[in-house]
């Protein structure tokens, strides 16, 4: 809302980015922004040569919608917490602002980016016009998010946190809580990190049919797992049921919860509340689950 | 809720209001903050509520207090279901989106009341609703027989927008927390539904009004379709509002709280402590309109010729004090400041902190963090403050 102001603003962005997706079509719902879906990489990014076609098309011309936004989203969920790289953020930057247009970064997880590219936030955000940055992920806090941009940006996301209802009273017993887990990042998100990518190379070297993933393709805090003959949910039903066999087999009684992402894939997200120790028991559940599965 | 004048007052004040919890000329003062029942800060045993809340994912539905907060609600309320959200403000907007879902809908409503004046113009600006406005009695009421001309004119005639709801307000702020009599809600609902239209109750202060008739807060509800339900004003919590009516119009709620941004995870954190303040609500607001009720008749009887009011028209938390002879902000000014003079005077040095509510008036409100001592020294400084302005 803050971007695209004038009537007729058109917007950019993956067609599987989480604002797309799940944000209710907000921006047309709420905030009348007509979108434009460019189709998305396998790494979480856009073609360049594709936006630029877009960026480019009926500029000046008055019966197209005008480009006023490309929204980018680090790091990427659905292609499984891809981290986009910063010389693609600095060259989405400089063809937005050379045709007119501003960069928002989706920032729901950038601390995650952040961490794996072993640099400070503002070296991400440097390449972008405004950011939101969510504290109740991965950071812990059990309510918020920011916004961050130059100062007459934020004096109209003021207003129009107002105009959405967002303008809370006192404010701090959640804020305090977010303090903390910023404090607590840079040690705990790593953690996360090396936790997925143990998950995923003890996933790959049960070498089951049912189930594929790709290591180098852990970059942040989840896993994305390739599910083949049962149906993602099925496998997800398994996964969180007990019985009697699997303690004996085990030794242990574990639910894994988890969410089927497509019809033949389910998305593991780690986070401070799965240890190291959470992390190897739902790799023995896995374990269980497929040999029950069979060949 | 800053009217223009407030915002421009505490700019020319020179510095954010906390900062006024200070020493200001060497004299520690005691600050008595009658701007508003926002102000109150949660106590310890809403402290500690909260550290110790029992969460969870409230998206996913799996918030055990937050389903706590919203079963005691909707009984409390006499709604099917309530919903947790994070402002008034949202829940308003909400309940106008809800109500009003197709092409032209038009809605009616007071034209000072909050929804209208402070709410950024929400439901044109975010939800494509044309509003129509009415006059507002001094009661805070709305004339029935404008509200019917209004209602019928047009119906079923292409030229003119669908009224789908009408929109009233209990407390009503701007006639000084005035309550609306049960009666006049019975009469609306009829009128509007014989209209084809809804009701909706904007009950951010609805607590007020039920403890001021002595009833229960969902034999007032009862008579609408709808209600807003502030927790973080005269209930005392840091944040959060509800929104409460039938279970399908609630399920409509959560999909607009989503979309709107109000959907919070861990949100037990905030629903306990507006458990807590639930729970002190009978104890705790009836002292409020009391002490209101004590400094309206405290001011009258200075009986002097730059304030008046009328203590028979505050009936909760809220006095409306009418200034002459002096801008309303200029009055806010000297209220606030402290001086030696008045230490000498009166013994004490008391900030008491106000909004100027128009050029010629201030409005006063009452809340839990104000107590009747501290009542007594607002009385006290506007005694000293008057006696300084002479005759």
């Amino acid at each position: 809302m803050g971007h695209c102001r004038r009537r007729g603003s058109q917007l950019l962005l993956g067609q599987e980015c989480h604002l797309h997706v799940y944000e209710q079509g907000g921006v047309a719902q709420i905030a009348g922004v007509h979108s434009h879906l460019l189709p998305d990489l396998p790494h979480g990014t856009l073609d360049l040569d594709e936006l630029e076609r877009v960026l480019t098309r009926g500029l000046g011309n008055p019966y197209h919608p005008v480009c006023e936004l490309v929204c980018l989203e680090n790091t990427h969920s659905s292609s499984g917490g891809r981290v986009l790289p910063i010389d693609y953020l600095r060259q989405v930057h400089l063809l937005a602002q050379s045709h007119g247009a501003r960069v928002h970064l989706d920032g729901a997880r950038l601390m995650n980016a952040a961490v794996a590219l072993r640099v400070p936030p503002a070296r991400i955000v440097e390449h972008c016009d405004s950011v939101s940055f969510c504290l109740s992920k991965g950071l812990g806090a059990p309510v918020g998010a920011l916004v961050g941009g130059p100062k007459d940006f934020i004096q109209e996301a003021w207003r129009l946190r107002k105009a959405l209802g967002g303008g809370m009273r006192q404010a701090g017993v959640l804020a305090a809580a977010a303090l903390v887990g910023l404090a607590e990042a840079e040690e705990e998100l790593p953690r996360d990190h090396e936790n997925a990518r143990r998950f995923a190379r003890g996933l790959q070297a049960l070498a089951s049919p049912h189930c594929s993933v790709d290591p180098a393709a852990v970059e942040t805090n989840m896993v994305l797992v390739k599910v083949a003959g049962l149906p993602a949910a099925d496998l997800c039903q398994r996964l969180q049921a007990v019985s009697p066999d699997e303690v004996a087999q085990t030794g242990h009684a574990v639910r894994v919860l988890l969410f089927p992402w497509t019809e033949q894939s389910v998305r593991a997200v780690w986070h401070r509340d799965v240890s190291t120790q959470d992390t190897e028991l739902a790799l023995r559940k896995w374990e269980f689950v497929l040999r029950q599965l069979g060949p | 809720m800053l009217s223009r004048l407030a915002r421009a007052a505490a700019l020319r004040l020179g510095a954010p209001c906390a900062r006024w919890l200070g020493n200001r000329a060497g004299v520690p003062a005691h600050v008595v903050d009658l701007r508003s029942d926002t102000v109150t800060r949660p106590g310890p045993a809403m402290r500690r509520a909260m550290a110790e809340a029992v969460v969870g994912d409230d998206d996913y539905g799996e918030d055990p207090t937050v389903r706590e907060l919203q079963e005691k609600a909707a009984q409390l309320l006499g709604v099917e279901q309530t919903l947790f959200v994070p402002t008034n403000t949202m829940a308003n907007l909400i309940c106008v989106m809800g109500h009003c879902r197709r092409r032209g809908s038009q809605l009616l409503l007071g034209q000072e009341c909050h929804l209208h004046v402070y709410e950024q113009g929400g439901v044109a600006q975010i939800a494509g609703v044309h509003s129509h406005l009415l006059p507002d009695l001094p009661h805070g009421t709305l004339d029935l027989d404008e509200l019917e001309r209004v209602l019928t004119r047009g119906l079923g005639n292409p030229y003119h927008p669908v009224c789908e709801l009408v929109c009233l307000e209990n407390t009503h702020s701007s006639s000084g927390g005035r309550v609306l009599p049960i009666d006049y809600l019975r009469q609306v609902h009829l009128l509007a539904q014989s209209h084809g239209a809804r009701v909706h109750l904007d009950g951010a202060r609805l607590m007020n009004a039920a403890v001021a008739l002595r009833v229960p807060p969902a034999r007032i509800v009862e008579h609408c379709d709808s209600v807003s339900f502030c927790l973080s004003k005269g209930l005392g919590a840091p944040v959060g509002a509800l929104v409460g009516g039938p279970k399908d119009f609630i399920q409509e709620a959560w999909r607009l709280r989503k979309a709107l941004g109000g959907g919070m995870r861990q949100a037990g954190v905030l629903a306990a402590a507006a458990l807590v303040g639930l729970a002190e609500a009978e104890e705790e607001l009836p002292r409020d309109h009391e002490n209101a009720r004590r400094f309206a008749r405290g001011l009258q009887a200075l009986a002097s010729p730059h304030c008046s009011v009328d203590p028979a028209a505050v009936e909760t938390n809220m006095v409306l004090v009418k200034v002459a002879g002096l801008p309303a902000a200029d009055l806010c000014q000297r209220l606030q400041a402290v001086s030696p003079d008045e230490v000498a005077q009166t013994g004490h040095a008391v900030r008491v902190l106000l909004f100027p509510w128009t050029e010629q008036s201030v409005r006063a409100v009452w809340h839990r963090d104000v107590s009747t001592q501290d009542t007594e020294l607002a009385l006290r400084k506007w005694e000293f403050v008057l006696r300084q302005l002479g005759p």
